[in-house]
């Protein structure tokens, strides 16, 4: 009895997690395939207004590339140096620390919560498309956000 | 004309293509154990858990907290496991409750706001950011996302 319910939770257990594996294991090699081609170099370097917005210079681009899609973890191991060599200033770490705050290991997480939820392949379409754009779309308002209320403050002062 | 073709050039930053194989399969692998190593002992500790009557108990303990977010009490579960512990074990111990698609949603949005708290805070730290304040903003737009997601993916309670 307690052999088969131990049995029944270990395959359901195994099955979630083979349904996970499928997909986040070929995303991650995937990423690390295509990410150091210089077509995203050209990316980054075309997003830098876009970033100046935000409040974040060009040496942010790598670890915030890193943070969006691996995670904090990955992507603060590459502030730090930067950040060490006073490349960007306190500012901008606070920047970045509230954009990867927001959204971060969009590869990850989303693949998780997918697979996990019930549904079709529509429904769980529709969930990733869900997540990545409300943590998206919020990283970039409240960066943004954060940017013009500073500016605010510094023209009053 | 040159300078186009500099610039397009493959940088000699890029590693060859067996590099960054090697690489993301050492990636891929480390995510396929962490998630072996998680899901099944949650998924063996949340059905002892169920059959013992704790998740009923737990569930009825966090419920009032849970309704504002249209969510059964059990689902607390998950946002307390992913608060303290990591995204691997909340959509683990997620994927035992049996939550409709609408709940899974909005769960996934408050765990993606705030989890892995106590290691994350740490990693921003010591990449020099003012952790306080950004640890008392994930919280507060956990809460935030939660409300909102909840009413516009989630069906009244009747």
């Amino acid at each position: 009895m307690i052999g088969e319910a131990l049995l029944d939770a270990t395959v359901s257990g195994a099955v979630l997690s083979l349904k996970i594996a499928v997909i986040l294991v070929p995303a991650l090699v995937l990423y690390d395939l295509l990410a150091p081609l210089p077509v995203f170099g050209r990316c980054g370097r075309a997003l830098a207004p876009f970033l100046a917005r935000l409040g974040m210079s060009p040496p942010c681009t790598v670890p915030l590339a890193a943070g969006l899609f691996l995670g904090i973890t990955y992507g603060a191991g590459m502030i730090l140096p930067i950040a060490e060599e006073k490349r960007v200033g306190p500012g901008e770490v606070q920047s970045l620390g509230l954009f990867l705050c927001t959204c971060h290991a969009i590869i990850e997480d989303t693949f998780l919560f997918a697979v996990v939820g019930a549904g079709g392949p529509r429904e769980v379409a529709a969930r990733m498309i869900i997540l990545i754009s409300v943590r998206l779309g919020l990283a970039v308002a409240v960066t943004r956000g954060r940017q013009i209320w500073l500016g605010s403050r510094s023209l009053q002062a | 004309m040159d300078r186009d073709h500099e610039t397009d050039g493959p940088s000699p930053d890029v590693p060859d293509f067996r590099s960054r194989l090697r690489r993301g399969l050492g990636r891929g692998g480390h995510a396929l154990w962490v998630i072996v190593r998680v899901t099944i002992p949650t998924f063996v500790v949340m059905d002892f858990l169920k059959r013992m009557g704790v998740i009923d108990r737990i569930g009825e303990a966090c419920a009032p907290v849970m309704t504002l977010f249209r969510l059964p009490g059990e689902a607390a579960i998950p946002v307390l496991l992913g608060l303290l512990l990591n995204v691997f074990t909340a959509t683990a111990a997620l994927g035992s409750l049996g939550l409709s698609g609408g709940q899974v949603t909005t769960l996934a949005l408050m765990v993606g706001m705030a989890h892995t708290l106590v290691i994350e805070t740490a990693v921003l730290k010591s990449a020099g950011a003012r952790v306080w304040s950004l640890l008392g903003y994930r919280l507060l737009m956990a809460v935030l996302v939660g409300l909102v997601a909840s009413r516009l993916l989630i069906g009244a309670a009747p």
